[in-house]
């Protein structure tokens, strides 16, 4: 056979895969469902290169509790909260892998709630999804894939992880405009709250959570709540971490030595509810672990004393800060990082135009919460 | 391993790759290895049954081309179709046999078996058998070659589904050397993208509503209970001719070629045509191993008619083990024997009112009224019993017209489905009948779309590919969508 027809098969072949790549990532992205946890990863992706100095790693209480903007605003500082619903230490772990291919931050903040879970993927392998979907297919993805997905789930499942569209691909009949358009990234990763719910201050009587108001709870949260107290096993020890949560943190913890990091395990207090002790012990043994490994840690006694919550404005939700928890919780993270981080004010420095081109938009947002809240 | 799973998809890939990187001499034992490897992934319990027929089938294949004594060739048969008989029709017919005893007083009761039934057992049971009588009757000799005897009751694109291969026409081809062909890999996947395009998109997007409305007969319109049976007509065309051009396209991709199974049967103008383009290798089967030994056509019209009946009784069993498949099979064969009886009558007809029968107007009415016989005779095998599929008759007939089940036009047509949907599907069932119009009239549309320019089948592949990506029924929230003919 002619060589000349040969190369032009081969050549219509590559075509056909370049095309096919290009159809396939676009209808991936359009179909692939839209939530504020998968958005603040696919956003974190269009930080540009070495930008972000502050990466903040954790669940929810993660989101609800650090405001990068205000980091932003108060001291310049560049950090991006890369944390997703119910985000478990083996996710944050593959999260900081992919961080630091493009960012070089010189702190990472493990918000360490997910320290009680004994599972790799916390209340609902649905919640990894989160996490994972808009991870590019890169080398980091395949190493997950490989070492966990595939191993602990059935194939098609892992498989979805790899390509999402096989995960979401019947959402065709519901996308929506929205579907094919960037949220607002300007939050840079948080999900602060303006609802206010009275809770229960954990030095109150044990019995006495049960009058707190678990109002104001979403839907997730509350579902993975409840998910996870089932999926905790008996035999998990109050005050010790299951094997797989130590592992991961100890990840972690090497992944950050080995990249030079400051790693600060930095617990979110929390309102007296029915999970506190097994979640206080769990967060004090994952700041033990770290401490032994040269990394910094609070407890949630540490922070909580520190940053003085007042239980009756500050959450809302019965394990959540709102708005004015997450500034309070904030400046104490600013103070941490005035005493023991070296970073610099990046305000004016055209290079990290995107927390300048964000400003304006986050204080609008920002005054508009706290009207509604003082309403 | 059913086709229409990630893995099918990725290990077919592989499977490929290492068939072309392999010297040729020693492709006849791979194939068969992974075909048994596959086969295994089913269940490996199914394993000894592929293999004990396999070794039956080719010592006596051995046996029976040098023993020509009549019982021993009856005795090969029984032997060899035993373990299905066994297997398929056991409780049917020890219910069905207490059920005559008691409606004639005796007090018996059936005891029922909790029996196994190897995946694609009556496909590779007819392969054999086809494989022997064709020995006897000395059309073809009996195989030397165990590997390509074993390899051709087990391999793996047509093990669980067919089309029922002939001995004489697939394993010559094991003999032979199968270079990569770049014509072949392309149309091969050609094939195997229109049959994930009719499973995933359309058999497997119909199959819910289907489900819905068989599920709960009593609660649906009259309108939707017509329209169901035009849709399952639908689904289990895609479904079994989808698996069938994947099986096809599988084989193609490796430089074989087996039966085409299907040729645009629904626009056939008579049922005994549909049956010359449905489930072909099955058709041919019964005619030439069954139909024909009792006499065919050529021992006068009652005998003819005797021997439609026996072969679409026959043909009903093979489907299931059910009074309603019976039913179902009978029905095919008085189609065709009242279409032969009424043959003059209508040509009076044609002849007085100066109807071209060869008019497209006649032609088409011929077509619609064989659809629409066929689409009632699938009542009786979808129904799960002879009594839901009356239930479901009776219940088109006193049904309100319509019922709305929710909001829209979609909610007035069918229960649980979306107006996008059903665009969806409409949009996909057209490009497929167009297709098989084309087919129908003698153009081979595989080969059209390989003399193309390179973009256009760019674009093509990329339709097809995207289609199924997008629109299909598969991943992980899917449960197990099998195919429905892996059943039989």
């Amino acid at each position: 056979m002619k060589a000349g027809l040969w190369i032009r098969r081969l050549l219509a072949l590559v075509i056909f895969l370049a095309l096919l790549t290009l159809v396939f990532k676009g209808a991936s992205d359009a179909l692939t469902i839209k939530n504020s946890q998968s958005w603040t990863v696919r956003s974190f992706y269009k930080e540009k290169k070495d930008t972000a100095d502050v990466i903040i790693l954790g669940s929810s209480h993660a989101y609800r509790s650090f405001l990068p903007m205000k980091l932003w605003e108060d001291k310049g500082y560049t950090s991006y909260c890369l944390a997703t619903s119910s985000q478990t230490f083996m996710a944050s772990y593959y999260l900081l892998k992919e961080a630091v291919r493009t960012q070089h931050p010189k702190v990472v903040v493990l918000e360490p709630y997910a320290a009680w879970y004994d599972t790799k993927y916390g209340a609902h392998e649905v919640r990894a999804h989160a996490a994972f979907d808009y991870m590019p297919l890169n080398g980091n993805k395949l190493d997950l894939w490989w070492n966990e997905l595939r191993r602990d789930l059935d194939f098609g499942e892992s498989f979805s992880y790899l390509f999402p569209v096989t995960l979401y691909h019947e959402r065709w009949q519901e996308l929506k405009k929205s579907d094919f358009q960037d949220t607002d990234a300007f939050f840079k990763g948080a999900a602060p709250s303006s609802k206010v719910s009275p809770q229960t201050a954990p030095d109150a009587s044990v019995s006495a959570y049960e009058s707190a108001s678990a109002s104001g709870t979403t839907e997730t949260e509350s579902m993975e709540a409840e998910q996870t107290k089932s999926e905790r096993s008996e035999s998990s020890q109050a005050g010790s971490l299951a094997d797989v949560t130590a592992d991961y943190l100890q990840k972690i913890i090497d992944l950050c030595s080995k990249e030079e990091i400051r790693l600060v395990v930095m617990p979110a207090p929390m309102p007296l509810f029915d999970r506190y002790e097994i979640c206080r012990s769990s967060i004090d043994a994952a700041v033990q672990q770290a401490r032994e490994s040269g990394a910094d840690g609070f407890t949630l006694e540490e922070v909580t004393d520190a940053v003085q919550p007042d239980f009756s404005t500050d959450f809302y939700n019965s394990t959540h800060f709102n708005l004015v928890g997450a500034e309070k919780m904030t400046a104490f993270l600013e103070e941490y990082l005035d005493e023991h981080a070296d970073l610099e004010d990046h305000r004016g420095d055209v290079r990290y135009a995107s927390w300048t081109s964000a400003q304006n938009a986050y204080s609008e947002k920002i005054v508009s919460m706290h009207s509604k809240m003082g309403a | 391993m059913l086709f229409n799973t990630t893995e099918f998809v990725l290990l077919f890939a592989g499977i490929c790759l290492i068939y072309y990187l392999i010297p040729d001499r020693i492709r006849v034992p791979y194939l068969l290895i992974v075909s048994y490897l596959f086969y295994a992934l089913w269940n490996p319990i199914y394993l000894p049954f592929l293999l004990g027929m396999t070794i039956f089938a080719y010592v006596c294949g051995r046996i029976i081309e040098k023993d020509s004594r009549t019982w021993t060739y009856a005795l090969v048969l029984i032997v060899l179709f035993s373990p299905l008989v066994f297997l398929k029709y056991y409780n049917f017919l020890t219910s069905l046999a207490a059920r005559l005893l008691r409606a004639a007083g005796a007090g018996v009761s059936a005891p029922k078996l909790d029996l196994i039934l190897p995946i694609g057992l009556s496909f590779y049971s007819f392969m054999a058998g086809g494989y022997l009588i064709d020995v006897r009757k000395g059309k073809i000799r009996a195989e030397r070659n165990f590997l390509h005897f074993a390899l051709f009751l087990s391999f793996f694109p047509q093990q669980c589904a067919g089309p029922i291969a002939r001995a004489d026409q697939l394993i010559p081809q094991f003999s032979e050397r199968h270079p990569f062909s770049w014509d072949g890999v392309q149309t091969g996947f050609l094939y195997m993208l229109w049959g994930y395009m009719q499973k995933s998109v359309i058999a497997d997007n119909i199959k819910p509503v289907v489900d819905t409305v068989f599920g709960d007969i009593q609660s649906q319109s009259a309108l939707t209970l017509l329209l169901t049976v035009f849709l399952y007509t639908i689904e289990i065309y895609c479904d079994f001719a989808g698996y069938s051009n994947i099986a096809l396209g599988a084989g193609r991709v490796m430089g074989y070629n087996l039966i085409q199974n299907f040729k645009a049967p629904y626009f056939a103008g008579s049922v005994a045509q549909f049956w010359r383009r449905w489930h072909i290798s099955l058709t041919k089967w019964f005619t030439d191993y069954l139909y024909i030994p009792l006499g065919g056509s050529r021992r006068g019209r009652l005998r003819q008619y005797r021997n439609i009946l026996i072969v679409f009784l026959v043909s009903g069993l093979w489907h299931g083990a059910g009074v309603h498949f019976v039913f179902w099979g009978l029905l095919n064969g008085i189609y065709q024997i009242a279409g032969k009886i009424l043959m003059p009558l209508r040509d009076r007809i044609c002849k007085g009112l100066g109807i071209e029968r060869r008019a497209f107007s006649h032609r088409l009415i011929k077509t619609i009224v064989t659809f629409l016989l066929i689409s009632f005779s699938w009542i009786f095998f979808r129904a799960e019993s002879m009594t839901q599929a009356i239930a479901y008759l009776k219940r088109m007939a006193t049904a309100p017209a319509v019922i709305h089940y929710a909001p829209g036009i979609a909610g007035i047509l069918l229960p649980d489905i979306s107006l996008k949907m059903i665009v969806l599907l409409a949009f996909f069932i057209l490009i497929m009948a167009a297709v098989d119009l084309a087919v129908y009239r003698g153009v081979s549309v595989a080969e059209k779309v390989e003399r193309q320019g390179a973009w256009l089948k760019i674009l093509i592949f990329l339709f097809l590919v995207m289609s199924v990506v997008i629109f299909g029924k598969y991943g992980p929230r899917l449960d197990e969508a099998a195919f429905i003919y892996t059943q039989f």
